[in-house]
């Protein structure tokens, strides 16, 4: 019989000792030998098999408990350690009864490094105890690491009870001496988790357990002098500096509080506590700092030390911090006089934080202490002049003279971005070559700009005499990315507009098979690989083809809004297809989506000279997006070289008081250019128009609002009943009235269907008009980056109707509930910020709700757009700051996210700015009801601190009468006094 | 090449206290440096609790990973130190390569004897990290890089082997990240204030999307909006790195790419300096960004590798004019140069003295060319005679390359040059050029 016979057979019929027999007898060459058929036993034994009986599947392992522990015996002594950690249940072998049989004959080389591995891991085995480790070390088998005694160290007070209670066993400590003259020392000096160590623990008496913590145990032994009190208390200081986690650091912080170090112990090791306050945590920090507001006004105290480490303090986002810092210098100052002229030096760099009562302070001690003759001083305030709050500039007047620089210029750059839409380098470039055109096919599905899905089709247009031939084959790498694409929805941010372009330039391929046949074979194989798989794909849950035709193409949700892009790019595949080389009109000539009003003139003559209509959707795209700027050389151009009806369109629309003139055919196009002009303004003219199904509301956007608190029901389980229960709750709205009553009549059901079967005929044609599409009808626009920018560029004037759905849609709650939500809001700033213009209530609405948002980066944008605004002189400071002040009436969003957005991003950016601001902040208070909200305290000090920057006074009668009423609230009495004051 | 590089340490770094001074000392290895480990530096640090604050932030940094699990930010990885010419600079990259950073000890910053010159890896071990902490600023200390006598060992010595997973990233970020540095200009100077004004303005948690540093009147922040002359910076959280060292920088100078494709940030404490240099994005390691392959489509004859041995010692500038003409290289052939180097691992770049410096990281040269896949991809195209030459005139060249399942146009304008395949399409260019390119200009020069 073979040894693993032997053996076998032996774990067959589970006689563990006579396996331990066996095991013992073999010598290392035995070993090896039987390894490898090891293995294989301990597969077969030890592996899970999911067993089916009856209607339960479960799972099954042919080792009984006592094989499993016999296996564990055999690979251990027959393995290395490489072999033995990969085994399942490895570790359950740590422990007295597994490895007492075995230790005492044999101990692998490994086996000491083997249990220190165990320092590294998340959890310990259950048989992996202190005590089980120091019988090994004693008996010399193991030499453990200060890691893993600190690892299992934490245990050793807790002893559990039969019935899953704990005791807690100090005197366990006890036990050896090394405990307590050594490992307990390792606590200091590695990662461990002796601050949670009976976070989990349920004692046999409750109150137990609130003085059953580590920090105890060390004020147990100090207190009974079996601890070095002084060395507790350095080494609890030192450990708050050795990049612990946060909680571990603030235990540290803790023993030491609990130890009540006195005032010589704290003299003593003051080294280590000026070296605390480099802790990357505010815990430690402040506990040192306590502790030096009585030391300053000891003469032993090591001031120039503490001075040395100000900076990083006074630099501290936690405020307690900068005050404690603050303190102690104004304690220090008072005792030595000496140290006056640095401590006020140091003392100023709290000024760089923009929190009034910092600066105060700070202002006072300086002001107190300092020599205002002193070049030093004057110079180092210098630098935080611009960032100084009326309170400490006023109390720092004597040291420096407020200076009145003007800060007008400080945001040119922004001025830039916004004003010139037609700059050059903002103009598209010309895809003048066939080259050209093959690198931007292949670009326009994957690094995309959102004119990519106008450009491409006009380049087709406009090249297509150029690519035949062998020249086609030029477009196979776009080709395969447009399939690529389809088959691949959403796939890398791609939206339905890719989608939309993928499939066109699909439908512009097969035009293609049928009219170059003998060139584009390989384009065609290309063609068939992908719509077989396609067909191969297709699925339960996938039933319909992804490689679809143009004419077919719609949304999930059959979103409308998406139509304008169809039917333009309809038209560009029928030119394609009759050889039509006269442009489309509605391709953008600047980034990111504009026309420019003297390409729009020069289309329209090449139709004009044509005698061709264009596409009545294509004109209307082509006017919404018209750049009304630089338009004279526009007009001149029109009036020479345009005539009827085309140069009256574009009279109305470039010249600023033109007036629409008859007679009209393209009705459509006439309306557009109006709303695109002004979208305010109702031209009588148009009147008679059959767009009357549409309100005027629903053309502008200047939706009414409200905010509202509303009641509703939420489920919950209640654990005392134990059932789920309805609990109401509140929550604040915002609700747009978006469904607005049509003016005229509208068409019956049967009728539209009808007329939407029906091929587009003239009558069809003429009744098209672009704003019945801009209607976010269901969800939200898709992940597709580009989605939502291409479609706000559809009305680029009037972008009021779209932000209004969206602000209805996104911004309903003052916290975001999707991700998605958050990132349409962005995109929508971001698009805004190039697009605003005369903007009405709308985009006032959605700008002021954008500024009380649960995502700083949108608050952020909401007012770099205000700030950007301010310094064209077009934004409406007062009626946004109404908006957030009605809003604010029911405390819609915590105030406090405007008040820290108005200190971070929009105040002191220019003398400019702060007026504005001014108007803002009187235009919202005096929304603000007579029972003051939370946190409007801090607004008030803001308007406060721009008042005084602005020389200005309150002069609103509403304001200060409101300012009377908050005045009876002690918190706010001294601020609206002030205000009054200065009204 | 193996994934796994082990680094066999003599001993693990410590910092030891003794009552009259603290010994800082780092082990180090190298696997292209002779057996017996040299000792490179050893002096005192006249600085050292900024020292010692800089490499925590420095070890903070090789521990950051920005896109990367947490099991893998447990492996610390180590950083390499070039000694020589008066100065000791320290280098490290996060995890997932998209920050950089290293400290420069110039020549006020230590007291000591350069006993060697030359790059290598230090073992930085959590142990050393938090002694380092405890440096105050009263503190003697005295730094060793690599063994000497002087360096205590208690007990037996004991060889220190630590198998890390071969950064090959790392390894490849840090040949890629010096030709960024050597495009990047100066943009601002910010004192402390400004400095502290600006990282106030940095959001809070892990934004998306870019934000730009942009100048309110003397006051510069972070603003979500793009703006025509702000720096634009992705993945701006990654700055709070730095944030614990800005209350004793003096100044803080940020040196923007050209094209925005890094940004590198660097503070000044007297005599030592620390820079940071950030990816595009955080999801855009240095290592991917394929700057480096262009000036590796030629290959480097062996002897120039000699030359640049002969004429170069660690951190001295490096000329590669003043080499050619030395040894009458033809100028043109030197023309590129220091972009081959650097690609090599062979040349660091300082943004503040604006020249190249020798230093030869410490791994075969081997392993650090087999990190171009995109070149070897190429090699491959040509091997497989997958690249043909349409048409040349000029400097136009217009050629196919056979892809998969489709024919790539190719088209080289003067500087300009053009791929249909998707990483041109979607790249633009702006991470390198494609295999494609590399291919053709390879047929080219061949």
């Amino acid at each position: 019989m073979t040894l693993i016979e032997q053996y076998s057979k032996l774990l067959e019929k589970s006689r563990r000792q006579e396996a331990i027999g066996f095991l013992k007898s073999l010598d290392n060459k035995q070993k090896k030998e039987i390894a490898p058929a090891l293995k294989k036993l301990a597969k077969e034994y030890l592996e899970n098999h999911w067993v089916t009986t009856g209607n339960t599947t479960r799972s099954h392992q042919k080792a009984t408990d006592l094989q499993r522990d016999m296996l564990l015996q055999a690979y251990f002594v027959c393995m290395n350690r490489a072999e033995y950690s990969k085994l399942i249940y490895s570790s359950w072998i740590l422990g007295n009864g597994l490895l007492g049989e075995i230790l005492e004959w044999y101990c692998p080389t490994w086996f000491s490094d083997y249990l220190n591995s165990f320092a590294d891991n998340e959890w310990v085995p259950v048989g992996l105890t202190y005590q089980w480790v120091i019988e090994l070390q004693h008996k010399g088998f193991v030499s453990p690491s200060p890691e893993l005694w600190v690892k299992i160290l934490p245990n050793l007070v807790y002893e559990s009870t039969s019935n899953h209670r704990w005791l807690f066993k100090p005197e366990n400590l006890l036990q050896w001496p090394e405990t307590l003259s050594e490992h307990v020392w390792y606590f200091f000096e590695w990662d461990s988790n002796v601050h949670f160590s009976n976070r989990y623990l349920s004692f046999k008496e409750p109150a137990v357990k609130e003085k059953a913590g580590w920090i105890d145990v060390f004020k147990m032994y100090v207190d009974q002098g079996q601890l070095d009190r002084k060395r507790v208390l350095q080494s609890a200081v030192q450990a708050t500096t050795r990049n612990f986690n946060k909680n571990l650091s603030g235990w540290f912080a803790d023993l030491f509080q609990k130890l009540e170090p006195t005032s010589a112990e704290l003299l003593e090791i003051q080294e280590s506590l000026f070296n605390a306050l480099n802790s990357a945590h505010s815990k430690p920090v402040n506990t040192v700092l306590s502790y030096f507001k009585k030391l300053a006004d000891d003469k032993e105290f090591k001031a120039d030390d503490f001075l040395d480490h100000v900076p990083l303090l006074l630099s501290s986002e936690t405020k307690t911090t900068v005050t404690s810092a603050l303190m102690v210098l104004e304690k220090l100052a008072r005792k030595r006089p000496a140290l006056r002229g640095r401590i006020c030096e140091v003392a100023l760099q709290a000024l760089v934080h923009a929190d009034d009562a910092l600066q105060t302070r700070a202002a006072k001690l300086v002001q107190k202490f300092g020599d205002p003759s002193l070049a030093e001083l004057q110079q180092a305030l210098t630098l935080y002049q611009d960032n100084l709050f009326s309170s400490a500039r006023t109390l720092l007047q004597a040291f420096v003279p407020v200076s009145d620089i003007s800060q007008e210029e400080t945001i040119s750059h922004e001025i830039d971005l916004a004003n010139y839409r037609l700059s050059p380098e903002n103009e598209i470039p010309k895809i003048e070559t066939v080259e050209d055109l093959v690198f931007l096919s292949s670009q326009a599905f994957d690094n995309n700009e959102p004119y990519h899905i106008d450009l491409l089709p006009a380049a087709l247009i406009q090249l297509q005499d150029q690519l035949k031939g062998e020249k086609l084959n030029a477009l196979q790498p776009a080709f395969q990315r447009a399939y690529h694409l389809l088959l691949n929805l959403g796939q890398g941010g791609t939206g339905y507009l890719d989608n939309l372009l993928a499939t066109f330039f699909v439908d512009y391929a097969r035009f293609l098979f049928k009219k170059y046949p003998a060139h584009t074979a390989d384009i065609c194989a290309i063609h068939d690989s992908y719509v077989k798989k396609d067909k191969e794909t297709l699925s339960s849950w996938l039933t319909q083809e992804r490689i679809g035709s143009l004419d077919n193409w719609k949304t999930h949700h059959n979103d409308v809004v998406y139509e304008p892009f169809k039917l333009v790019l309809k038209v560009a595949l029928e030119k394609l297809k009759q050889e039509d080389q006269l442009p489309l009109l509605s391709t953008p000539t600047h980034s990111p989506g504009w026309v420019s009003p003297l390409e729009l003139v020069k289309r329209l003559q090449q139709y004009q000279s044509c005698n061709q209509l264009p596409d009545a959707l294509d004109l209307q795209v082509a006017i919404s997006r018209c750049a009304l700027e630089q338009s004279d050389e526009a007009l001149h151009y029109a009036k020479t070289h345009l005539t009827g009806e085309y140069l009256r369109l574009l009279q109305f629309l470039l010249q600023k008081e033109a007036q629409p003139e008859g007679p009209y055919k393209l009705k459509g196009a006439w309306m557009v250019a109006g709303l695109t002009k002004s979208p305010l303004i109702k031209f009588p003219a148009f009147e008679d128009f059959p767009f009357t199904h549409l309100s005027r509301t629903v053309l502008t956007g200047q939706y009414t609002w409200r905010t509202s608190v509303e009641g509703y029901t939420y489920s919950a389980y209640d654990h005392q009943t134990k059932k789920m229960v309805k609990i109401p709750g509140v929550h604040k709205v915002l609700k747009l009235d978006l469904y607005q009553k049509p003016l005229g009549k509208l068409e019956s059901g049967f009728k539209s269907f009808v007329a939407k079967l029906l091929p587009l005929g003239k009558e069809k044609e003429e009744k098209l008009f672009l704003y019945d599409y801009i209607k976010l009808k269901r969800g939200l626009p898709w992940n597709g980056h580009h989605d939502l920018k291409r479609l706000l560029y559809l009305v680029p004037n009037n972008p009021e109707p779209l932000l209004g759905q969206i602000t209805a849609r996104c911004l309903n709650y003052s916290t975001f509930s999707e991700e998605n939500e958050k990132t349409v809001v962005r995109l929508t700033l971001e698009t805004l910020l190039g697009m605003w213009r005369d903007m009405g209530a709308m985009a006032h609405l959605f700008l002021a709700t954008s500024m009380l948002s649960s995502d700083k980066t949108v608050r952020a944008y909401a007012a770099e757009i205000w700030v950007n605004q301010v310094s064209q002189k077009d934004i409406d400071s007062g009626l946004l700051g109404e908006i957030i002040g009605i809003q604010e009436r029911i405390e819609f969003a915590p105030l406090k996210r405007f008040t820290d957005l108005v200190i971070s991003n929009m105040y002191q950016i220019s003398d400019q700015h702060n007026r504005a601001l001014e108007t803002l902040l009187q235009c919202l208070l005096s929304q603000l009801p007579d029972e003051p909200i939370k946190n409007l305290k801090a607004l008030l000090q803001i308007y406060t601190e721009v008042l005084a920057l602005n020389n200005s006074t309150v002069k609103d009668e509403v304001l200060l009468e409101r300012l009377a009423i908050w005045k009876k609230t002690n918190s706010l009495k001294k601020l609206t006094e002030r205000l009054e004051v200065v009204g | 090449m193996t994934d796994t590089i082990s680094y066999q340490y003599a001993n693990p770094s410590s910092l030891v206290k003794n009552a009259s001074q603290d010994e800082l000392f780092l082990a180090q290895y190298s696997e292209v440096q002779k057996k017996d480990a040299p000792c490179f530096f050893t002096g005192r640090l006249t600085n050292p609790y900024l020292t010692a604050r800089c490499l925590i932030t420095l070890s903070n940094v090789v521990q950051s990973s920005f896109n990367l699990s947490p099991f893998q930010l447990a492996l610390l990885k180590d950083p390499i130190v070039t000694a020589g010419n008066e100065k000791i600079r320290f280098e490290g990259f996060s995890h997932c390569a998209g920050v950089y950073a290293r400290v420069d000890v110039l020549p006020g910053g230590h007291d000591g004897a350069f006993l060697e010159n030359g790059t290598t890896n230090v073992d930085f071990n959590q142990a050393m990290i938090s002694a380092l902490s405890g440096i105050s600023k009263s503190e003697k200390v005295l730094l060793s890089v690599g063994k000497k006598e002087v360096a205590l060992q208690k007990g037996a010595q004991k060889v220190v082997e630590r198998k890390v997973p071969l950064p090959a990233k790392w390894i490849k970020g840090l040949t890629t990240v010096q030709l960024y540095l050597a495009e990047a200009e100066k943009m601002f100077t910010f004192n402390r204030v400004q400095a502290l004004q600006l990282f106030q303005s940095i959001p809070s948690g892990k934004p998306r999307n870019d934000y730009y540093l942009v100048m309110r009147g003397n006051k510069p922040m972070f603003s979500p909006v793009k703006a025509a002359h702000g720096i634009c910076v992705g993945g701006v959280q990654r700055l709070k790195l730095i944030e614990p060292l800005l209350p004793h920088a003096t100044e803080l100078r940020v040196f923007p790419h050209p094209t925005m494709q890094s940004t590198t940030w660097q503070l000044y404490f007297g005599d030592v300096r620390f820079s940071l240099s950030l990816s595009r994005d955080t999801w855009r390691g240095f290592s991917g960004e394929g700057a480096g392959l262009e000036a590796l489509i030629e290959d480097v004859p062996d002897s120039w590798l000699d030359l640049v041995d002969k004429y170069s010692y660690a951190n001295q500038e490096f000329n590669p004019t003043l080499m050619a003409i030395h040894e009458g290289i033809d100028l043109k052939k030197v023309d590129n140069m220091t972009g081959r180097l650097s690609a090599m691992g062979l040349l660091g770049y300082d943004v503040d003295e604006n020249h190249f410096f020798y230093r030869r990281l410490p791994f075969k040269l081997s392993r650090i060319m087999s990190l171009n896949p995109r070149l070897k991809d190429a090699e491959t195209l040509l091997a497989e005679d997958k690249v043909s030459i349409l048409s040349r005139q000029d400097e136009r060249v217009e050629a196919r390359v056979e892809g998969s399942g489709v024919q790539h146009t190719v088209l080289l304008e003067g500087d300009r040059e053009r791929c249909t395949c998707t990483w041109f399409s979607r790249h633009q260019g702006e991470r390198g050029p494609c295999k494609h390119v590399l291919a053709v200009k390879k047929k080219l020069i061949s």
